[in-house]
């Protein structure tokens, strides 16, 4: 289990499918998830995130999700 | 020790319909699965008479389970379509009898987003606690004993690795059990290179009521250092390491009552993949039942 503290869970899922939305590429995305200063509880977690997971989670997102 | 039955999940499909009679009429689909919110979204969505009669032969026989997949059980916030959703499943459960309802572990619904694919989700104590209020909803408003479908897509190594213990915490309570989707568990061996073994012993196994077996597919890497990414697209016939797999399971999972074969609708293209179909169907069921002849 990550972070001792109470992360903000609802912001970091929108943070992920609003990046994960985006035009980005998965190495863009994971940048822009690392560098967004309201996600720090949640930096280490992101640094383990693997490319090709992000790019199957990126398509997944832009085949089925809706707004 | 419970009773161990073999099923398929029911699509409203003719591919299905057609691969799936030779089975029905020989009497070896203990059970039938289904996803019941499939079509929520359309107010005048009708299904083939046919399809309505299935489930309601298997509903009367106390065989049905309703599997759900549009709940987005662990988005941190509840929205007014949830609330909704958990509103028809009442329902839903008042007009047929299910035994258990499951859903997914992961979220979709978040900021405006409404639909979709499950999501990992960081395995923290607000997500175990989300997770275990929606799990609790679910139980007190069906009524019955609720299970949750272990997840093929993790951002990591590690979190494919945690996700037994996350599912470990979010199912504590007796009423709650881990529906665990071979195939999903695959698609993560594959991926990160795991232990078939030592990655199946990461899961709660006591906690396992029902297995479900499935194809998939694989896809390109994006950064080219795998040779291909393993996908949960239920589109193909169940590979042999899934068997193996399910042959790796049975002895490990004491309280198992239900293995399904799933198959999308409409991924199925003349007698060949029909033939596949009752195959893989067939094979699941003589390990299943052989298994049980050996006295579990």
């Amino acid at each position: 289990m990550i972070g001792r503290d109470e992360p903000d869970l609802v912001l970091f899922q929108q943070e992920l499918v609003n990046a994960l939305g985006s035009e980005h590429s998965p190495e863009q995305i994971i940048e822009t998830l690392e560098k967004n200063p309201e996600l720090k509880s949640f930096r280490n977690y992101i640094s383990t995130f693997d490319v090709d997971m992000v790019q199957v989670a990126n398509e997944l997102v832009h085949k089925w999700g809706k707004h | 020790m419970p009773e161990l039955k073999v099923g398929l999940q029911a699509m409203p499909t003719e591919d299905f319909r057609q691969a799936s009679t030779p089975l029905f009429l020989n009497d070896m689909v203990d059970i039938l699965e289904w996803s019941f919110d499939a079509n929520w979204d359309q107010d005048d969505h009708v299904y083939p008479a046919w399809f309505e009669s299935l489930i309601q032969v298997y509903s009367d026989e106390q065989s049905l389970l309703g599997h759900g997949f549009r709940l987005s059980l662990l988005s941190a916030k509840i929205s007014p379509r949830q609330i909704k959703w958990l509103e028809r499943l009442k329902q839903e459960c008042a007009t047929r009898n299910y035994l258990y309802i499951s859903e997914h572990f992961g979220f979709f619904e978040a900021n405006g987003f409404i639909d979709g694919a499950p999501l990992p989700v960081p395995y923290t104590k607000e997500a175990v606690e989300t997770g275990q209020r929606m799990l609790t909803k679910l139980k007190d408003i069906s009524g019955k004993n609720v299970g949750l479908e272990n997840l093929a897509l993790a951002f990591s190594k590690k979190e494919a690795q945690d996700q037994g213990k996350f599912l470990e915490e979010l199912l504590s309570n007796s009423r709650c059990f881990l529906l665990l989707d071979l195939h999903n568990l695959f698609c993560q061996i594959f991926n990160f290179n795991l232990s078939p073994k030592e990655h199946l012993s990461l899961y709660p196994l006591h906690k396992v009521r029902e297995i479900h077996i499935s194809g998939g597919s694989f896809s390109k890497s994006w950064s080219g250092k795998r040779d291909a990414i393993r996908r949960d697209t239920h589109d193909g016939p169940v590979p042999a390491e899934v068997f193996g797999l399910l042959e790796m399971a049975l002895p490990m999972c004491p309280n198992l009552e239900f293995v399904i074969l799933e198959r999308l609708g409409n991924t199925m293209d003349g007698e060949e993949d029909f033939a596949q179909f009752r195959a893989d169907f067939e094979q699941m069921h003589h390990m299943v039942k052989g298994h049980v002849l050996k006295g579990r």
